[in-house]
């Protein structure tokens, strides 16, 4: 795996985050498919693709950039695309329109997802019917790719003029639920172990953007509690903030170690990338969300008003931690690794 | 899969682990071991001839530079071999003490006569220390320490008492923090470091046990008197000298993430084959989640620990590092304890040599043994606070 793909040197790196954050900075407001588009400029579409240049561990790393900033532009599907259309194959035209950033892509795993109630489409040669659930970053997503069994379908959402509901959730923007009827599909072959790593990915990927965001809410929660002056002393002098902060700066680390070095074994095809990621989404699903409490907690009424940034904070972080099943399904791929599969 | 996975190492400390392993495969080899295990818990991991084999093989001096006879090895190599020498449970108590404390306080603030008198004999495995910090009265506040020394013509003459020492019963030596000067204008400053000779008139012990199965002593100075050779590091100058020389005690207190990741792989062996009563333990989803979560939070403590070592190789201090994968890998080793007890139940309560224990009794151990890992080496409280103002900025 991977053989092909140009590694980034640690500077190379740091230049593309610092781009990033200032593109996302300069586009608080924006568009999405605007800003989208100008994140396609930055090379990001190609992140993690076998011939691509920079791999998972600067995906994850501009994840947490994009969860700073509560941003859903689709670099999710673009990665894990990434992991499916060969040079050349079917879907190649789709990396073709991502990499010129006329399109977004998400993918929709539907009874394959981990989470119970993500909708079950089926396939009638290349017709695509059913629903699906919890799709994320329209309207800069343009398109979808759907596991079946054996099978991944790529539909063009504009194309086959889906029914599309905007299903209101905690995180800051909408999810959308799309119905198809019939919809034309281009398909590729799709095999049980590669789903299987797409479900890893995707959960490892949200992980990150949660980890970006959970970062963010403590940087800024660790400089309020030096400014913020009660009972004549800043609080940050206190015992019960500063060990409550620490605890959560040590899960953070850990995860942003965790994260990085999962990435990095991918990118260097080693195997075992596999348990590494596992892990990280394991832990990071319900130690994330604990930082995120630890936060407001420190914060006080203030960072409950939604004036604030820690309520987005608190959207994102829960909305990527739960997602592909969350802590319980990631917790039983480590065990199925560990222990065998349950009978 | 009962394994964790291991890490890709870079070449050097790969060649060095191999190293290791044939080195132990012959000289702690299985029957060895087992004699050893059979050792009473007093006794276990202090064995001075053990100790001198690893010096002849210039192995306490791992770490040292050059010039003093020392390998000079670089921090992932010190942590590859703390790892592999804890993960055959081999016997460096009677070393440890001299070659993680006292050692490198020598090299850094000793007398050139000083350095040649005891680097070779700890260098070759030929000598033991135990700890002279803790005080009745002083714990994690160190520096509030009482027992004195005073001027005693050309020598010092100590009088105090000192507390909860591991290995006192055993240790020809004792590393003291002394007071020699009680108006000092901060308690840190009027600290001095000595070596004192268990064997000296007035020095008598009241042995005690601790918990975790390792003896915890007393310690009594009755005008004990001692040369001024005996004084290392200048006078006044002992809190420089407890705090600065500290490196090598962090890399070789990260490496006990690696007494987790056998604890826990054990258990899970045992868990894979256990017999069934009702559900299988590996089938049923409560035992399963619960491995699950323990798995995540061990690959959690390598990260950390590692990157403490990482620091240190970059030529930074490491000390936030190194605290919070104190606290966190030794609240994990209290949590698999705690986890295994919740699994297993009283069955891995019962002692190593009672009959029908299982994990020769390490789940009672682990229990005992890992409050002393979150108390001991200063208490995770101690490096919260480290950690909150050093890593966090947090005012003091």
């Amino acid at each position: 795996m991977n053989s092909t793909m140009t590694h980034l040197d640690e500077d190379e790196r740091t230049l593309l985050i610092d781009s990033l954050r200032q593109l996302l900075q300069r586009n608080a407001d924006g568009e999405p498919k605007d800003t989208w588009r100008q994140l396609t400029e930055l090379g990001l579409t190609q992140l993690a693709r076998p011939s691509g240049a920079g791999g998972l561990r600067e995906a994850t790393l501009a994840l947490q950039e994009l969860g700073r900033v509560s941003s859903t532009a689709p670099l999710i599907g673009a990665v894990l695309a990434n992991l499916v259309a060969e040079e050349g194959g079917a879907l190649a035209p789709l990396l073709e329109r991502l990499d010129a950033g006329d399109a977004g892509v998400a993918f929709a795993f539907a009874e394959f997802d981990g989470e119970a109630n993500a909708g079950k489409v089926t396939l009638d040669g290349n017709k695509l019917s059913g629903c699906l659930r919890f799709v994320e970053g329209l309207p800069a997503v343009t398109d979808l790719l759907v596991p079946l069994a054996g099978a991944l379908a790529w539909v063009n959402i504009e194309a086959v003029g889906a029914q599309v509901t905007a299903t209101p959730i905690l995180a800051t923007e909408p999810l959308h639920e799309l119905v198809f009827d019939g919809a034309e599909v281009v398909t590729v072959a799709l095999a049980p172990d590669t789903l299987n790593d797409l479900l890893t990915l995707a959960q490892f990927c949200a992980t990150a953007r949660a980890l970006g965001a959970a970062r963010c809410a403590l940087e800024e929660v660790i400089e309020y509690a030096k400014t913020r002056t009660q009972f004549g002393q800043p609080i940050g002098r206190f015992q019960a903030i500063q060990h409550k902060l620490v605890n959560c700066f040590t899960s953070l680390e850990a995860i942003r170690l965790s994260s990085f070095h999962a990435a990095e074994q991918f990118d260097l095809g080693n195997p075992q990338w596999r348990f590494f990621a596992t892990a990280t989404s394991a832990f990071a699903s319900q130690a994330l969300r604990q930082v995120a409490l630890e936060a407001h907690h420190t914060f006080g009424a203030i960072g409950y008003s939604e004036e604030h940034g820690m309520p987005s904070h608190f959207r994102r972080i829960h909305s990527d931690a739960l997602k592909h099943g969350g802590v319980r399904h990631a917790r039983e791929a480590l065990a199925t690794r560990l222990l065998g599969a349950r009978l | 899969m009962t394994a964790l996975p291991e890490y890709a190492l870079p070449e050097a400390a790969r060649k060095f682990r191999a190293e290791v392993r044939a080195w132990l495969a012959e000289h702690w080899n299985a029957e060895r071991r087992a004699a050893h295990e059979a050792l009473p818990a007093t006794h276990r991991l202090w064995d001075p001839e053990f100790s001198r084999e690893l010096g002849a093989q210039g192995w306490i001096a791992l770490s040292w530079p050059e010039k003093f006879g020392g390998q000079a090895r670089s921090p992932m190599e010190q942590w590859v071999f703390a790892e592999e020498m804890r993960r055959v449970g081999a016997p460096l108590r009677y070393h440890g003490v001299a070659s993680g404390v006292v050692a490198g306080s020598l090299m850094a603030f000793g007398t050139p006569e000083q350095q040649e008198h005891w680097l070779p004999l700890i260098r070759e495995g030929r000598v033991s220390f135990c700890l002279g910090y803790s005080e009745p009265g002083s714990g994690s506040d160190l520096a509030s320490l009482r027992t004195r020394a005073e001027r005693n013509g050309e020598g010092w003459r100590i009088n105090g008492q000192k507390i909860w020492t591991t290995f006192a019963d055993e240790a020809e030596y004792i590393w003291l923090a002394a007071r020699t000067d009680a108006s000092a204008s901060k308690p840190h400053a009027g600290i001095s470091m000595f070596i004192v000779p268990m064997n000296a008139d007035g020095l008598s012990l009241q042995p005690s046990m601790a918990m975790y199965g390792k003896t915890f002593c007393n310690e009594f100075f009755d005008n004990v008197e001692v040369a001024d050779e005996a004084l290392i590091g200048g006078v006044n100058n002992g809190w420089n000298v407890i705090t600065g020389a500290l490196a090598d005690e962090r890399i070789s207190l990260g490496a006990f993430v690696i007494d987790a990741q056998l604890l826990f792989e054990r258990i899970m062996a045992y868990i894979t084959t256990a017999p069934a009563h009702g559900v299988p333990l590996a089938q049923d989803p409560v035992v399963r989640d619960r491995i699950a979560a323990l798995a995540a939070e061990i690959e959690m403590a390598r990260q950390l620990s590692r990157n403490a070592i990482r620091q240190i190789e970059l030529g930074q201090p490491g000390v936030v590092e190194a605290a919070m994968s104190k606290c966190y890998t030794a609240e994990l080793m209290e949590r698999l304890a705690q986890t295994a007890a919740d699994l297993l139940g009283s069955t891995a309560l019962l002692s190593k040599d009672s009959q029908g224990a299982i994990l020769s009794g390490s789940v009672e151990y682990a229990l005992r043994e890992s409050v002393m890992l979150v108390i001991g080496g200063g208490t995770n409280e101690i490096q919260r606070t480290l950690v909150a103002q050093r890593g966090l900025g947090l005012p003091r």
